[in-house]
């Protein structure tokens, strides 16, 4: 068991987010695709130049910008 | 029952296919063209459906209806507002998890509805099962499965439009409770649990990945954008050489007919002039350069946007973007700018935050439009790209300049972000949608339709009027010499001094309505008779370039300063539209222009000096 930031996640491995402490705004858009506590994503792709990486949630392929998902946490 | 029309609401999320399922309802008998790629306004066409007329409402691709971004405010206020007589709500059969929690939230607001789950071939391939008797039950509206390759399912589709709006349901019996998002999530998980099934082969989404992998990798992802742009210009500009001679050849012989029409008809000398000289020759100019490349130029970025390729290229560069405090899809506006910058503009409300999308709409001109292609193509063709394989070196310069021009974008939006305030931020949240197999023949026809018609209409509206008044200058005398002579001589000093002259100086401003007319201008201006010579070519183009003192240097300011002044007036319009300010169109303008004469004089200067 360990928790990371999503930004560090390894890539192509599902991890179990467990907070979600960004802004307001931000975590209802977050959660409108589908991402909550307890939700599984999987970061699958990665920019050319090192960022947005893009994760799945639910089925889609969502890219995140690596400051934006720093106050997400995820346990592997 | 006749006499009332129903309105019937395609509501969904955003890649979902709406505006498929809007187009095979409607045909051709729309109001609005599609523009951005994304709905952003509420677009409308209609339907006839058992001899009766539907009027199609097709609202902006939203993930909720919380009313944050203005899709989903513009969503919800029709919603809302004008009560439509049947809403359908269309899914991503493959993601239905997360699209069922927005038909939920739909079906809480209104619920004469129903669902249409779309892609449902895309889905099978991927290996999900919905079963959508069940599903029907468990939300109480009826259920199609749409594919836009299947043609019966949309008369099934049509026929459920038909009952639910037919149907004599009491008004609204839905109370608008608090909507918990979270509860609702776990609602819609809880049906699809019930209804979904799942096979691991999951064919689409394997072949989206393998893509990707070559798309967006490090090492092949932003050559492959470049090979493609460059491809689409190389076409672009091979393309529309040989119809555009024809066509220019077609307007001249009929500009004969003309003359001879207007010789019958004892039409006085200066009538003969203003029409056939100075409307209808800038007229036919405005069309034979500048519909070819469109209608090449338009289909074949359809396409790319169709295949789902062009959010790639944002996620490609957000990096690039953020570090000049900008948005990453503002890369998408800026490749719609390369359109029409009206466009751009317009398409920059799909940016969430407000200082990001302004920075994207106060910088949207630096991308150059399709008026003012053809001015660089000419340039480049004759002064630096001549003899064999010219075609292939026209596209190289012409994506060393869209570089160049992304990095000015890129400067001056850092500029901006640092002189406007930061607003709470909304983060960058870029769906990457399956790549999908464009329709060919169809996207072509509506990018044909909607697009190259939309700015060629434009443009011609903008050129009639334009000619006359450039005949007009260059056939009234004050003095001894024309109006045309005097406003270019007012201006001659100042072009001089920025390596330009005052014909262009002066075309440029003449040419605000619409770009297209800068270089008829500059020809007008200098052909002494005052009428505007006819173009057979680009070695005609050269000599009268030359003859009036062109070198290498005008032709570089030239192009800087067509790619760096202040935007078309419909672009203006537009921007005091989005901005709703005036300061902001002002500003829009005045930063090309100063960036444009800065640049100029600054090569101007090391030209002189070396």
């Amino acid at each position: 068991m360990k928790i990371l930031r999503l930004s560090e996640l390894p890539m192509n491995t599902p991890a179990k987010v467990v907070s979600i402490g960004c802004d307001k705004r931000l975590k209802q858009r977050l959660g409108e695709l589908g991402l909550y506590e307890g939700e599984t994503v999987t970061a699958v792709l990665k920019s050319p130049l090192g960022q947005p990486r893009a994760y799945m949630i639910g089925g889609a392929v969502i890219a995140l910008r690596n400051s934006d998902c720093e106050k997400i946490k995820a346990e592997l | 029952m006749s006499g009332k029309k129903y309105t019937v609401a395609l509501a969904g999320n955003p890649n979902v296919g709406k505006s498929t399922i809007f187009n095979a309802l409607t045909g051709m008998n729309r109001h609005t063209g599609n523009w951005t790629g994304k709905t952003v306004d509420c677009g409308g066409g209609t339907a006839r459906i058992n001899g009766e007329e539907f009027e199609i409402v097709d609202l902006p691709g939203a993930y909720s209806l919380n009313s944050y971004s203005v899709e989903e405010k513009a969503a919800r206020d029709y919603l809302l507002n004008n009560k439509p007589d049947c809403v359908i709500i269309t899914l991503d059969s493959n993601r239905l998890e997360r699209n069922l929690s927005f038909a939920l939230e739909v079906l809480s607001l209104c619920n004469r509805a129903a669902v249409c789950l779309n892609l449902s071939d895309e889905a099978e391939k991927n290996g999900v099962n919905i079963d959508d008797k069940k599903l029907s039950e468990l939300i109480g509206v009826p259920v199609v499965k749409t594919s836009a390759v299947r043609k019966k399912s949309l008369d099934e589709l049509k026929k459920l439009i038909y009952k639910v709006c037919r149907e004599d349901l009491s008004a609204d019996n839905r109370i608008s409770e608090a909507f918990d998002s979270r509860l609702n999530h776990q609602l819609s998980r809880q049906i699809c649990r019930q209804c979904v099934t799942r096979s691991d082969d999951n064919k689409v989404d394997r072949r989206t990945g393998r893509l990707d992998r070559i798309l967006t990798s490090r090492l092949t992802g932003i050559p492959i954008m470049l090979c493609l742009f460059g491809l689409l210009f190389w076409l672009t500009a091979v393309g529309a050489n040989y119809p555009s001679e024809l066509l220019s050849a077609l307007f001249d012989g009929l500009k004969y007919r003309l003359y001879e029409l207007f010789e019958i008809l004892n039409a006085p000398d200066f009538l003969t002039g203003l029409l056939i000289d100075g409307v209808y020759t800038t007229l036919s100019w405005v069309v034979s350069v500048m519909l070819p490349p469109m209608a090449i130029f338009f289909p074949l970025f359809s396409l790319l946007e169709d295949s789902g390729y062009l959010p790639r290229i944002a996620f490609n560069l957000d990096s690039v973007f953020g570090r000049s405090g900008a948005h990453g899809k503002q890369s998408l506006t800026m490749a719609m700018g390369l359109g029409c910058n009206a466009c751009g503009v317009t398409g920059c409300r799909i940016i969430e935050g407000k200082r990001d999308r302004l920075i994207a709409v106060l910088t949207n001109n630096f991308m150059p439009c399709n008026g003012r292609f053809p001015i660089l193509i000419a340039l480049i063709t004759i002064f630096f790209a001549g003899g064999a394989l010219g075609s292939v070196k026209t596209a190289l310069i012409l994506v060393m300049i869209i570089i160049i021009c992304s990095a000015l974008t890129l400067v001056i939006s850092k500029l901006l972000s640092v002189i406007l305030k930061k607003e709470n931020d909304s983060g960058f949240v870029l769906e990457l949608p399956p790549y999908r197999k464009p329709q060919l023949g169809k996207t072509l026809v509506r990018s044909i339709l909607d697009r190259t018609v939309f700015v060629l209409g434009r443009a011609v509206m903008a050129a009639a009027p334009a000619g006359a008044v450039i005949w007009l200058c260059a056939n009234t005398t004050i003095g001894d010499i024309t109006v045309l002579e005097h406003i270019t001589g007012f201006f001659d000093p100042f072009g001089r001094a920025i390596g330009l002259d005052g014909v262009i100086v002066t075309a440029f401003i003449l040419g605000f309505p619409a770009n297209e007319t800068v270089i008829p201008l500059i020809i007008m201006a200098y052909s002494s008779n005052g009428v505007l010579s006819d173009f057979t070519g680009y070695s005609e183009l050269l000599g009268i370039l030359s003859q009036n003192g062109w070198t290498g240097l005008t032709a570089v300011c030239m192009m800087i300063m067509t790619v760096c002044h202040f935007p078309c007036s419909t672009t203006c319009l537009t921007i005091k539209k989005e901005t709703g300010s005036l300061w902001y169109t002002l500003l829009s303008m005045l930063i090309p222009t100063a960036v444009g004469v800065a640049l100029c004089a600054i090569v101007a200067a090391v030209f002189r000096a070396i």
